[in-house]
């Protein structure tokens, strides 16, 4: 009798063939595809401007505490427009400027708020301002670690203040709000349950000023996730109101995007993950898979011959470009993430110097090879077809050079190097490279899929005849 | 117009109907079935090289339409919604059969959305959990819980609508084969 839910299915099914109007859906996805490829595109071009930016980036230094909820740090660089704005003028934005042009119905310009009374405990109703776009969280900064003797989490996120106008924001008590991926929490339940209550000596963030800290948040008696759970953290920023004597607080849940992270244990010394243990449910990545996004580990599952493996043989050249099978680990979080990715041309040696830092996100101990990481650029990887490349350069520098790297639908190339240096990387621990191209066989490198690749060491790691090699994206 | 355009335009001429459908069956509101499939477009045709085929187009739309349908609900999920899972049993009347199948699609849509993601590729797609993993991108096992937990749960909260669990987690059939440009299988 179980067919009762394929007679329903169907039924539900020609209901929503007859609501079907052709025709209806055309304007809209053309327009909705057009801004996401405009955006991809503009996504690209940041490439290069990571290049001016990315000294302003390093300067923001992580603030550690521990045990405690601590004060926000601020970027000591701030923005021209933000020291010129520094005052409570007319020209700050508040509480008072988004509750006004706000309302009960989401839209494209909106997040979600809550307007709670300031005392306790607080009281919170939910509503929509027009705030998207003034927050940005960098999803590489954020990690989770998990404490199961102090039933805990501590949660370390970033936040960027983008707007145009200085906003009045009480940043040393920005909250995260963290999450099994396939959990709910509710951000009125987190604020109504906040014995704190807010300070008044309140100041203005400019655009461009970076907030990060780390926050101690209590999982209570039954955690909504554990050590290996795949968390996604969204923000509650308290923007003030003008108004002193005002009685009410408004909180914009700032949405950490996509981005999930692995809840690494912040107890003990956490298992070491092998090659071996990554593959167990790996499967087929292809290249036209448009959905993977961004919960996707991509690696290079490579079978050879060990006597042509430069890494364990010394009667091949020293680098080797094989095709292998391209995979996936998982779809849950990734494993690595590229934190920073910087491009120095040197016009008179002709130089191209990519230096690159990534991230161990697994919330595990991974044994990464870093002495043979490389950094790939594909300068036409959307455009030509699987195998067609006219060139594939693989330089012992670390570097590897194609128009795409796909070989068919199902494999790419990786680098295997002689020079090796198998690490333990932390959960959380960064490591970094540098590549260097000619510039002149990558002119537009701005255009180009710039990935990181990393191998993985094996339980074995003296075999040489399969290497898995980690795979991740600067830019898309 | 581009190519891009150009595919987008004929999936949706020929397959337009056959998606919104899908989507439909997945969220039971129009509105939001239309920009789940909206969503799903955006997935596929994003990137410079659009499917070269309607039937590639419409499987990749397809399956964007499963991992859409999973992703929003995360997002939607970080916003208050009440939790229909505990809700009173439905008894609905076995001798209709129309209103068997509407409160049994009533109970499915007040699944989490791998579950009901799962039980649509189950018992609409006829896949096997197998299949649904291999187009999911999760573990069999994992599938075969959702299948499972998702009948019990329509069994618990609204009625027992003489499904079976073990039914839901051993039967259906192998994955489709996805045409794709260079022949390589989804």
């Amino acid at each position: 009798m179980t067919s009762v839910l394929e007679e329903a299915m169907a039924r539900r099914a020609t209901a929503g063939l007859a609501l079907y109007a052709p025709g209806s859906l055309e304007a809209a996805a053309h327009s909705r595809v057009r801004r996401a490829r405009t955006m991809r595109g503009l996504g690209i071009a940041g490439v290069a401007a990571a290049v001016v930016v990315a000294g302003a980036w390093g300067a923001v230094a992580l603030d550690g505490h521990r045990g405690a909820v601590a004060p926000a740090v601020t970027s000591p660089t701030p923005s021209p427009s933000a020291s010129s704005g520094a005052d409570a003028t007319p020209g700050v934005l508040t509480a008072e400027d988004l509750t006004g042009a706000g309302g009960t119905v989401p839209d494209a310009d909106s997040l979600p708020a809550y307007l709670c009374t300031s005392t306790l405990p607080r009281s919170c109703e939910e509503l929509f301002v027009p705030a998207r776009g003034l927050f940005s969280m960098a999803p590489g900064s954020t990690r989770v670690e998990v404490s199961a003797l102090e039933s805990s989490a501590e949660v370390t996120w970033e936040l960027t203040y983008t707007g145009d106008e200085p906003a009045r924001v009480a940043t040393g008590w920005i909250l995260p709000v963290a999450r099994a991926t396939d959990d709910y929490v509710g951000p009125a339940d987190t604020l109504e349950g906040l014995s704190i209550q807010l300070p008044q000596d309140l100041r203005d963030v400019g655009a461009g000023t970076t907030v990060a800290s780390s926050t101690v948040v209590s999982l209570g008696s039954a955690p909504s996730f554990a050590v290996g759970t795949a968390v996604i953290v969204d923000l509650l920023v308290p923007v003030a109101f003008a108004d002193p004597d005002a009685t009410r607080e408004l909180w914009i849940l700032v949405d950490g995007g996509n981005h999930p992270v692995t809840a690494s244990d912040g107890d003990a010394a956490a298992g070491t993950v092998t090659a071996d243990e990554l593959r167990t449910e790996a499967f087929t990545r292809h290249r036209e898979d448009y959905d993977l996004g961004t919960h996707a580990q991509t690696a290079l599952d490579c079978r050879l011959d060990a006597s042509l493996n430069p890494r364990t043989s010394t009667s091949v050249e020293d680098v080797s470009a094989p095709a292998c099978d391209a995979v996936v680990l998982t779809t849950e979080a990734p494993l690595i993430a590229v934190t920073e990715m910087r491009f120095d041309v040197d016009d008179v040696a002709h130089t191209l110097t990519v230096r690159w830092t990534a991230q161990n996100v697994s919330g595990q101990r991974l044994n990464l090879d870093t002495g043979a990481a490389a950094v790939a650029l594909e300068t036409e990887y959307e455009s030509t077809e699987p195998g067609a490349s006219e060139f594939l350069g693989a330089g012992r520098a670390g570097t590897l050079l194609a128009q795409t790297l796909w070989e068919t639908e199902t494999t790419r190339h990786g680098l295997l190097r002689r020079a090796t240096s198998v690490e333990t990387l932390e959960p959380w621990q960064l490591f970094a490279g540098t590549g260097t191209f000619d510039v002149r066989e990558v002119p537009d490198f701005a255009a180009a899929l710039a990935t990181v690749q990393v191998r993985v060491a094996g339980a074995d790691d003296f075999a040489g005849d399969r290497e898995l090699i980690l795979e991740a994206s600067w830019n898309n | 117009m581009s190519s891009w355009g150009a595919a987008l335009d004929a999936v949706l001429h020929q397959r337009g109907g056959a998606l919104f459908a899908y989507a439909f069956v997945l969220t039971g509101d129009p509105h939001a079935a239309e920009d789940l499939v909206q969503e799903a477009l955006v997935r596929v045709f994003r990137k410079g090289r659009a499917p070269q085929s309607v039937d590639a187009a419409h499987a990749y739309v397809k399956r964007a339409i499963q991992t859409s349908f999973i992703d929003t609900h995360r997002r939607a999920q970080a916003r208050p919604r009440p939790d229909d899972r505990t809700a009173e049993r439905v008894a609905p009347d076995p001798t209709d059969a129309a209103d068997l199948h509407a409160a049994l699609m009533e109970a499915v849509l007040s699944l989490p959305p791998r579950e009901r993601t799962c039980l649509v590729m189950r018992y609409f797609d006829g896949l096997s959990a197998v299949a649904i993993a291999e187009q999911l991108g999760i573990a069999a096992g994992s599938v075969r819980r959702y299948l499972h937990d998702g009948i019990a749960t329509l069994q618990r909260t609204h009625g027992d609508f003489g499904l079976d669990p073990s039914d839901a987690s051993e039967g259906g059939g192998e994955s489709h084969v996805i045409v794709s440009t260079k022949g390589g299988r989804r």
